[in-house]
């Protein structure tokens, strides 16, 4: 779900994220870890006025991996 | 409503947020409701017709120019804040694009053909108001936004009524000229973007309360 937004997004930011997603912001921020990890997400921290704001948008290797994933799954449901 | 393929959940959450705080309508609304204005200003002043419409036609440019900017001037504060920021990409559709932008451009050469060679002002309010409808039926099906039903079906049947009938009866606003069936069309239309966006904005702000650190 997490890389399903980011997927049709320039960037979104934490709040939003976990909003739509319904998860925990230690959840939230875990998944987050570890996609960023893998190098399939960049996480931004910065402020905007006094608000601390996570921005959050997939790297190339994220998108063309989800990419690689949906063809692989609609294959193997024979689609 | 939502599908099995998550993509398409997401696209639909896109599209969803974008009306999520009624901004959008409310920017169309006034958007509608500058024809009827100036219309009435033309009605009330010595102001010759041209330069109404020259200022009317460099006017909904701009309002159509700055849209973006000016909704997302208006989220940085109001909505970002209360659920959070989000800039979406367009997805790529091609034909699906392309079907839309030829059925627009088709329904354009439709107006401008029926403008040239016919009287019947009618007629192209209907296929105005048709026009606007299936727009909003689009969107709500696309987002999922059960109050673009609401706005489609306004838009047509004000299209259609107006079209048919003769709207010089219509007192509360009493008009003539040439574009008053459009004034009234357009009127209908905008009151109904601005009451549907405007209940959409309260409603967002009562459950969305503004952090406290905002």
């Amino acid at each position: 779900m997490i890389v399903s937004l980011l997927y049709v997004s320039k960037e979104a930011d934490f709040v939003f994220l976990q909003r739509e997603t319904g998860l925990t912001k230690g959840n939230l921020s875990s998944h987050l870890a570890r996609l960023e990890a893998a190098g399939y997400v960049r996480i931004e921290k910065m402020f905007r006025g006094k608000l601390p704001l996570t921005l959050c948008s997939l790297t190339a290797t994220g998108r063309t991996e989800f990419e690689n994933y949906r063809k692989t799954v609609k294959r193997a449901l024979g689609r | 409503m939502t599908t099995n393929d998550p993509l398409v959940n997401a696209e639909r959450t896109a599209r969803r947020y974008w009306n999520v705080d009624g901004l959008a309508e409310i920017y169309a609304g006034c958007f509608f409701l500058l024809v009827p204005l100036l219309n009435l200003v033309w009605q009330h002043t010595s102001i010759a017709p041209v330069w109404l419409a020259l200022g009317g036609i460099v006017a909904l440019t701009c309002i159509v120019a700055l849209s973006r900017t000016i909704i997302i001037a208006i989220r940085r504060r109001l909505t970002y804040p209360r659920t959070g920021y989000v800039s979406f990409r367009r997805p790529r559709r091609g034909k699906e694009e392309a079907g839309i932008a030829l059925i627009l451009i088709a329904l354009v050469a439709i107006f401008v053909f029926m403008a040239l060679t016919t009287d019947w002002l009618g007629g192209l309010t209907a296929i105005s108001g048709i026009t606007i409808g299936v727009i909003d039926l689009y969107l709500g099906l696309t987002a999922d936004l059960p109050r673009f039903y609401f706005l489609a079906v306004l838009s047509i049947a004000a299209g259609v009524v107006l079209g048919l009938a003769e709207p010089t009866f219509i007192a509360f606003f009493p008009m003539e000229g040439a574009g008053e069936v459009f004034a009234y069309l357009f009127g209908v239309i905008g009151a109904g973007y601005l009451i549907t966006g405007g209940i959409t904005l309260a409603k967002y702000l009562r459950e969305n309360p503004a952090p406290e650190h905002a």
